[in-house]
Order: structure tokens, then C-alpha cells, then sequence
């Protein structure tokens, strides 16, 4: 996992990138949770979105 | 109620300006306050956030796509020489200082914006015009203002392209409003760089071709996003000018000026990529039964009707759709890879071309993306928590009839501060809108001054102006650049204000 993060934090469009691809995904995911009312699922994938954005205050 | 729901466009714009932060790590903060107040005092539930989250991909996919082809586009270009080339000729045309001004400053940079974008105009051309005998302070100046017309249809409309996807309004409705006020201000713009070149005596000798260039530059822009073809409608722009403007220096030339050959051949390679990209645009556009056909691949999500725990709802209805086949991204694909082709046919590239076009894009834009894409979730969080509401109330009470010649100084704040016209438009467009409705005023003529405002604002933010002097060896002294260009802005700002409230009152 702190290889993983090493790699990542490396370049700043790699981290970017990640960040990017982890608020999107998550958020697609989110409408079938929705419709499926499954809220253990929206609060994990909105709990990744919230996530990205705070890492973004320390790029 | 209203300050809470302004906090988060606030906190943005203390970031970017107060504390010189990114738009991704300033976008980040304002979601973040967005999230927190929508949940807290606007009692958003986890529902409508998990479809207001969804629905915003598609908005973001929307505008992505298209920045990300685009400066592909201009990257695969550029890598093979072709704006090079352009950059050459141009000062070939005439010895007029003036004349020159008007050529490259403001029609060269009109064409860039429409092309690419990004900071690309003053970047190219300031070194230009300091190789050609202009002060720096003036090589930045100029080319900054000459391309702040185009900048909405430019970068192949990614700057409309985000109001509509934040509107949900067509083109027909905002094309031809926007086109009219932008149409002015290229000629005002004109009208400002013959004037900064070289005062009344300038104008004075070049008023036939400001007028000439500028009614076709603008002509061609109306005419071309009125037809739907709005993507290339700072590009039709920027061409009509140099079709117009070349012929025009070689008649205004005087003959004591050494002739040189343009590289015609040269020049037509340069811009194959862009003829490309319109004959695939009018084809698409034009030809019956084309569009259609491309029309059936659609993705999309169908949304249903949210309520907030305060009674605030949205109604249901498709979120935004991406028709991805004729979608303006997948065209600026296409014509840069043909791009490609004809410059690695005509031995254009050097060894590992490719791989450097395809990094220099991915690093330019991956952290831009994540910006738009917090702006935009912060956005779309706004609207359904009813943020954007209470915001539009608290305006509408608070300038009330005054509203239309507010609206531009709006879209040049948010530009100002958000460092672009398309972060303009994505942050303020729905709360513009809101306020026009709210208020019983034209929602399209509003909208036409928050990205007219936008584009001019967009010249003044201090991230473009830190660019501009660094490419004409002024960094440290962006405050002389600022006080040379900020009395132009607001000229054309207070001129679209009474344009806006004119047009309102007599339409």
C-alpha cells in the first residue's frame, strides 16, 4: 500500500489522474446504488468522492 | 441562508486569488463546503446526493472530452511545426507597426483562441511581436486583448459548450445572442489594439481595415455558430480574419517593403488538421440523414424527481445525454488523427513524435480535468440542494431590474477569479439563469453577457497574466500588464452592461 501511494505521489499527473478516475468511477456507481437504494454503497462510493476532493487540498 | 449558500463560490475565489491556489485544489475546497452546507443547513439527503453526483458526470464527460481533443489537436500541430509556420508568415505581410498589431495581435490570436486556447495565444505571439521591435509590455497586452472575443467559441467551443451543459439549454436558444455580443466586442477589440499600438494616429490610419476584418471576423462567427456549428465557431472566425487580413496587407503594403515569398505550401499543411476538422463539422451538421445515423449511439441515465429536507425538489428528466459518435470531442479525435497522417506523410515529425504529443496532452489537461470536475460536482450539488435558489432569490431582491447590466461584471468575476471562461460559465451559468427567470428577464440575453463578460474577464485572471509575461521576459512586473489592460477590459465590460440592459429593455 505505501509502494502503491509512493508510486502515485511520484508525478503529479499520475496523481491526478487517479484522483480524477476515482471521483468519476465512484460517481457513475452511484446511480445504480441509488436506484437500488442501497445506502451502505452510496456512503462508501460518496465517502470516496469526498476523499479524492480532500486530497486534492494537498497537491 | 443566502451567505451559506454563497460560501462555497466564495471560498473558490479567496483561494484562487487571496492564496494563488490551483482551480483543481481550490475546486476540491469548494465541493468539499458545498457538500458540508447542503447537508447541514440545506438538509440534502444521501439520495439526491448520489443522483446529483451521477448526473454530473455526464456534464463533466461533456466538457472534458472536448478539452482534451482540442489540445490534442493544437499539441499534434504544434509538434509538427505547423504553428511555427504560421508564426513565421505572418510577419511577412507588412512593415506597418500598426498594421501589424491588427494582423497578428488581434486576427493570429483570434485564430489561435479558435484553434486552441489554453494560454496559447498570448504564448505564441508575444515573443512575435518582440522579435518584430514591439515593447514587451505591449507584446503581451496586445495579443491578450485581441483574442478575448473568441475565447467562448474558441478552444472549439469548450467555453459554450460548458453553459449549455450546465443550463440545459440548447444552442439554438444561447448560440445567436452570444455570437451578437461577442460580434461587438471583437469590433471594439479591434478598435482597442490599434489604439494601444499606436493611439490616434493609428486608428486614425487603420480604421478601413479594423472595420473591414472586424465585420467579417464577427460575421463569420454569427453565421457559423447559428447553424449549429458552434464548435468551430471561433475557429470560422479566426480564418474569415486571416482570409480577409492577408489580401488586405498585401493591397496596404507599401512598395518600398522588400517582397518575400509565403511559404504557401507550407502554410496549407499547417492548417490541413483544422480544414479537417470543418469539413467533418459541416458534414456531420449538413449533410441529411449523417447526424442521424451517428445520433443512435446515446449514453445517458434518466433521473427521477428529488426532494430536499427542506421541500426543495427537482423534477425527473434525462440528465445531460452524450451522443458520442457526432459528439464535438470524437470530431476533434478523428481530425487529429488524420492530422497526424498528413504531417507524418509530408516528414513533418521527428523520431518519438507521437508518445511526446500524447504526454505533453495528458499533463497539460489531467489537472485541469480534476478542477472542472469538482467545480462541476459542486454545481450540480448547489442546484439540488436548492443552494443555487436561494442565491438566485437573494439576487433578483437585491438588484431587481438593474440585474442585466450586472450580469457581465458576473461572468468577469467568476472568470477573473476562476482563471477561465469555461470555470466562469460552469460556476455561474445556473444561477444567472435562475436569477433571469426569477426576475421575468430573457434567460439568453443574460447568458450572452455572462460568457461575453466571461471571455473578457477570462484575459484579466492572474494566472494568464503570469504566462504572458513569462513568454515576453516580464515576469515580476504583471502589475504593469494589468494596468494597461484592465481599463480596456472595463471599457468593453460597461459597454456590454449597456448593450445587455438596452437589449432587455427594447427586445
Amino acid at each position: 500500500m505505501k509502494n502503491l501511494l509512493r508510486v502515485i505521489r511520484s508525478h503529479p499527473a499520475r496523481f491526478f489522474l487517479v484522483l480524477f478516475l476515482l471521483m468519476i468511477l465512484s460517481a457513475v456507481l452511484l446511480y445504480p446504488l441509488a436506484a437500488s437504494d442501497s445506502r451502505f454503497g452510496m456512503g462508501f462510493f460518496l465517502a470516496l468522492i469526498i476523499l479524492a476532493n480532500a486530497a486534492t487540498l494537498f497537491s | 441562508m443566502f451567505i451559506l449558500a454563497l460560501a462555497p463560490i466564495l471560498i473558490i475565489l479567496v483561494l484562487m486569488v487571496g492564496f494563488q491556489w490551483k482551480a483543481s485544489r481550490a475546486g476540491g475546497a469548494g465541493y468539499l463546503t458545498a457538500l458540508l452546507i447542503s447537508w447541514v443547513w440545506f438538509k440534502i439527503n444521501l439520495t439526491t446526493l448520489a443522483y446529483a453526483h451521477a448526473k454530473a458526470v455526464f456534464l463533466i464527460m461533456d466538457v472534458l472530452l472536448i478539452i482534451w481533443t482540442a489540445f490534442l489537436l493544437y499539441r499534434v500541430v504544434a509538434e509538427a511545426g505547423g504553428i511555427d509556420v504560421l508564426s513565421r508568415t505572418m510577419p511577412h505581410l507588412t512593415r506597418d507597426k500598426g498594421l501589424q498589431a491588427l494582423l497578428i495581435g488581434w486576427v493570429f490570436a483570434s485564430f489561435l483562441q479558435g484553434v486552441g486556447g489554453f494560454g496559447v495565444p498570448t504564448a505564441v505571439i508575444a515573443p512575435i511581436l518582440v522579435g518584430l521591435g514591439f515593447s514587451p509590455l505591449l507584446a503581451v497586452v496586445l495579443p491578450s486583448l485581441g483574442h478575448t472575443w473568441a475565447v467562448t467559441f474558441g478552444s472549439l467551443g469548450a467555453s459554450f459548450n460548458a453553459m449549455m451543459a450546465v443550463t440545459g439549454l440548447d444552442w439554438e436558444v444561447l448560440a445567436g445572442p452570444a455570437a451578437v455580443f461577442l460580434g461587438i466586442t471583437g469590433l471594439f477589440v479591434g478598435i482597442a489594439v490599434a489604439w494601444v499600438a499606436g493611439g490616434k494616429e493609428a486608428l486614425k490610419r487603420l480604421w478601413l481595415p479594423v472595420v473591414v476584418i472586424g465585420l467579417s471576423m464577427s460575421a463569420a462567427q454569427y453565421l457559423t455558430v447559428t447553424i449549429g456549428l458552434w464548435n468551430i465557431g471561433g475557429l470560422m472566425g479566426g480564418t474569415a480574419g486571416l482570409i480577409v487580413g492577408f489580401p488586405l496587407a498585401l493591397v496596404l503594403r507599401d512598395n518600398h517593403q522588400p517582397k518575400r515569398d509565403i511559404p504557401w505550401r507550407d502554410l496549407l499543411i499547417s492548417l490541413a488538421g483544422y480544414g479537417v476538422l470543418v469539413g467533418l463539422t459541416l458534414l456531420i451538421q449538413l449533410v441529411p440523414g449523417v447526424k442521424g445515423f451517428l445520433s443512435q449511439v446515446r449514453i445517458g441515465f434518466d433521473f427521477p424527481s428529488t426532494v430536499t429536507g427542506t421541500g426543495y425538489s427537482v423534477p425527473a428528466g434525462p440528465g445531460r445525454q452524450l451522443y458520442i459518435l457526432r459528439h464535438a470531442g470524437m470530431i476533434l479525435l478523428v481530425s487529429s488523427m488524420a492530422a497526424y497522417l498528413i504531417f507524418r506523410s509530408a516528414g513533418w515529425y521527428r523520431k518519438g513524435a507521437l508518445g511526446r504529443i500524447l504526454r505533453s496532452t495528458g499533463q497539460r489537461v489531467i489537472s485541469s480535468s480534476v478542477g472542472i470536475t469538482s467545480i462541476v460536482m459542486m454545481a450540480v450539488i448547489m442546484g439540488h440542494a436548492g443552494m443555487t435558489d436561494t442565491l438566485a432569490k437573494g439576487f433578483s431582491a437585491a438588484i431587481g431590474w438593474f440585474y442585466p447590466a450586472v450580469a457581465p461584471w458576473i461572468g468577469a468575476l467568476g472568470a477573473v477569479m476562476t482563471g477561465s471562461n469555461a470555470n466562469s460559465n460552469l460556476v455561474f451559468s445556473a444561477l444567472q439563469l435562475k436569477t433571469a427567470e426569477l426576475l421575468g428577464l430573457p434567460g439568453a440575453l443574460i447568458l450572452a453577457a455572462q460568457t461575453t463578460g466571461g471571455a473578457l474577464g477570462s484575459v484579466a485572471a492572474p494566472t494568464k497574466v503570469i504566462v504572458g509575461a513569462s513568454t515576453a521576459g516580464m515576469e515580476g512586473r504583471e502589475g504593469e500588464i494589468l494596468r494597461k489592460l484592465l481599463p480596456m477590459i472595463a471599457f468593453l465590460l460597461l459597454l456590454i452592461s449597456l448593450i445587455t440592459f438596452l437589449a432587455v429593455i427594447l427586445l
